[in-house]
């Protein structure tokens, strides 16, 4: 994909008394681990360092994009709701599985996922209730996000993370008919938990270079939701893509990124060592320009059809280099 | 006193609930969501001019006055 007119970095956003760093929030440089603390996406919460610059980001906005966000909104109350008093008896983990992914699938999911709740997926002031996590994967139109950082594509972006939610919402509902209990997350402004390591962790793909998922169907030309619920099901497997060969010699986001926010290196961050975006550069950036997601965008794998092909090559290649050794 | 914090699922999210409970619910989403708008329209419509301004003539833009604790103080 190429970029066209893109904004400078310069002259952005900034805070007169400098912020705690974004990153230690995040604990950049921790070798221990440790639950996430909430670094953006939390207005109106007290100790919010970042409070002025996250206001500007949702004001920021056209029409459009309010419009979208304020429908998405309006469904999102859906989210939780009455559980039947008759439970349907599980004998078969494997099978609920799969008849859950296939309801997924009927409500509209593109990618979905199954797995279990760690503590160290939700913010440290949330208690989480819930064993088992359901991710669900939708794609974004690629004619939309192509236009990236843009007005068009911030639209799309909302009503894609509309499209999930929806899917995550009847999904959900779907659970509760057979008596178990279930919880529909929507965008990252109304949730308490972190998708990415869950969706990894349930098989819909890797974490990239640029900090987001990349998935073989959609590359990380999609967004997330996630359906926390007690049903007994069993659960997937992280999957092997190939993203990390090509992470590792790939520099397209890092050289696309306007601020520079990407690093070549992994880095430690609460316990482990894995791909880090730099929070104090991508964010003032992110706030001033629609929300970005240029790095998303640029990715090899999110060009339309091409991540199977990427997948086997890269793969294959790894197997002989295994071989020849 | 600062009121005590309630997160979006905090205020609109109802598990066991009455039709009146969730009428209630849905006219305060409805009040949220005016208000959300309006604030955008009116306070967000004036921080964006004053963005663009600081765009074209390089001057600083400063956030800190958009925290909304900030404005309580």
């Amino acid at each position: 994909m190429k970029l066209h007119d893109v904004p400078p970095a310069d002259n952005l956003p900034k805070f007169q008394q400098a912020p705690i760093s974004g990153n230690d929030i995040n604990g950049l440089g921790e070798t221990e681990k440790r639950r996430p603390s909430r670094v953006f996406h939390a207005l109106g919460r007290p100790d919010f360092p970042w409070a002025g610059l996250n206001a500007f980001f949702l004001m920021n906005n056209t029409a459009g994009i309010v419009w979208e966000a304020i429908k998405y909104r309006w469904r999102l109350r859906n989210s939780a709701g009455p559980v039947a008093k008759q439970q349907v008896e599980i004998t078969d983990k494997r099978q609920m599985a799969v008849r859950i992914k296939e309801k997924a699938k009927e409500f509209g999911a593109g990618v979905v996922g199954i797995t279990e709740f760690i503590e160290t997926d939700s913010y440290n002031d949330i208690d989480n209730r819930f064993p088992y996590a359901i991710c669900i994967g939708n794609p974004m139109r690629r004619e939309e996000m192509v236009h990236v950082p843009h007005a068009r594509s911030a639209q799309e972006v909302q009503r894609a993370y509309g499209e999930v939610a929806d899917v995550a919402i009847e999904l959900a509902e779907y659970i509760r008919s057979l008596g178990w209990a279930a919880y529909a997350y929507g965008d990252p402004r109304s949730t308490e938990i972190l998708q990415i390591p869950l969706a990894i962790r349930s098989g819909l793909g890797e974490l990239g270079k640029h900090g987001s998922i990349i998935t073989k169907e959609f590359g990380s030309n999609l967004r997330l939701s996630t359906i926390a619920s007690n049903l007994p099901m069993q659960m997937d497997q992280p999957i092997d893509i190939g993203v990390e060969d090509l992470c590792a010699g790939c520099r397209r986001c890092t050289t696309d990124c306007p601020p520079g926010a990407i690093s070549d290196e992994k880095q430690w961050v609460r316990g482990e060592h894995r791909w880090y975006v730099n929070f104090d550069k991508c964010v003032p950036y992110f706030s001033a320009n629609f929300g970005c997601a240029i790095c998303q965008e640029v990715c090899p794998w999110s060009e339309p059809g091409r991540g199977p092909s990427l997948s086997a090559k890269l793969l294959g290649k790894r197997d002989r280099k295994k071989t020849s050794h | 006193m600062s009121k005590k914090y309630q997160s979006f699922a905090d205020q609109f999210y109802l598990e066991d609930a009455s039709f009146f409970q969730r009428l209630k619910r849905d006219i305060k989403l409805l009040f949220f969501l005016a208000k959300t708008t309006w604030m955008w329209a009116t306070g967000g419509k004036k921080m964006r001019e004053e963005f663009d301004h600081s765009r074209q003539t390089g001057e600083p833009f400063y956030v800190d006055r958009f925290d909304p604790a900030k404005k309580q103080e």
